[in-house]
């Protein structure tokens, strides 16, 4: 395992609960926006890369045929294994595999999905061409992730206030730099939304376990940085002795070509 | 109650293994139920262990032929 890998098994170990109760990652209004964009009609087999502790497979699973669930860190899939029993969910099976190196053979499925996770990724043009190779000609590939604004300072600062906050988190791209590498892997971009993840209160979101308040202090530091001109593009809301933000987030359907 | 360890073991069900491939050369896969483990038939022949019912198909966490006994 290299350190990345080793980071961000340590990091989602440490935070398996803190995930399977986080209501950005189990009712964010991307889940729809994905289930939107995939239009399931009952029969696909769905490949969920980085499930995390399950929530887009839940969300796919009563309207597709099969899906298998991939994860880095074994103790987030025990966490979905249990969450997908409470839900009597049998069409689910789970392994430990890496986005980067994935165990399936050529064209295995229909569709494809990885919610809010590429940016814990070592290597995202080899998770892409991964993603294509195990996809069906025609297959769908459908992704959300946190990216950064269109903007040099602010792509600094934001992966800046990421790692200070996760050392597991790697790099967010603006959606620009999504489409080239989308694109450049073959697919076609078929839709897009941009929309902000639901607003989390700061300090919920900074002081987690593992994070000194010294920590948490340097990232409040990093916020008072940005311009009040800025402010709107993380949904900032200030209020007495607390504020709210939003990462900006990217939904993207893309399609791999009928023909290969 | 004397039950063999083999069907205790959860299945790996042939669905499943009809996809699988080894994530280092892509080779097919094969289970061992007895030894709980998916084994690469194809050119690296690592194999893969199956912990809790779930399969672990890491590079970094298989045996490769050298460290057989």
């Amino acid at each position: 395992m290299d350190q990345i890998h080793d980071a961000v098994r340590q990091q989602f170990s440490q935070h398996a609960e803190y995930y399977a109760q986080s209501k950005v990652h189990s009712e964010g209004e991307t889940l729809g926006v994905l289930v939107d964009f995939a239009e399931p009609t009952g029969t696909e087999k769905v490949l969920d890369i980085a499930t995390g502790t399950g929530f887009t497979a839940f969300a796919f699973a009563p309207k597709v045929a099969h899906v298998t669930a991939t994860d880095l860190t074994p103790a987030m899939l025990d966490q979905a294994e249990a969450l997908a029993g409470e839900r009597g969910l049998q069409n689910i099976d789970f392994q430990v595999a890496s986005a980067e190196a994935l165990p399936f053979e050529d064209e295995s499925f229909d569709l494809v999905t990885c919610r809010i996770a590429p940016h814990h990724f070592r290597e995202v043009p080899q998770f892409l061409s991964e993603t294509h190779r195990v996809l069906r000609p025609g297959g769908l590939f459908c992704m959300v992730d946190s990216v950064c604004p269109e903007s040099e300072q602010l792509i600094e600062w934001q992966n800046r206030v990421e790692k200070l906050r996760d050392h597991s988190h790697v790099w967010g791209y603006p959606p620009s730099q999504w489409r080239e590498m989308i694109e450049g892997t073959g697919f076609t971009i078929e839709n897009e939304v941009h929309t902000h993840n639901a607003l989390q209160p700061f300090s919920w979101w900074a002081d987690r376990p593992g994070n000194s308040p010294e920590r948490v202090r340097q990232i409040r530091a990093a916020f008072d940085e940005l311009a009040p001109e800025e402010e709107p593009i993380f949904a900032i809301r200030r209020e007495t002795g607390e504020f709210y933000f939003a990462w900006p987030m990217y939904c993207v359907k893309a399609r791999k070509s009928t023909s290969s | 109650m004397g039950v063999p360890l083999s069907t205790q073991a959860q299945e790996i069900s042939n669905e499943l293994l009809e996809i699988l491939a080894c994530p280092a050369c892509k080779g097919d896969i094969e289970y061992n139920q007895e030894n709980q483990k998916l084994i690469c038939i194809g050119q690296c022949r690592r194999r893969y262990p199956i912990r809790g019912g779930i399969p672990v198909m890491l590079i970094g966490e298989a045996e490769t032929p050298t460290d057989e006994t």
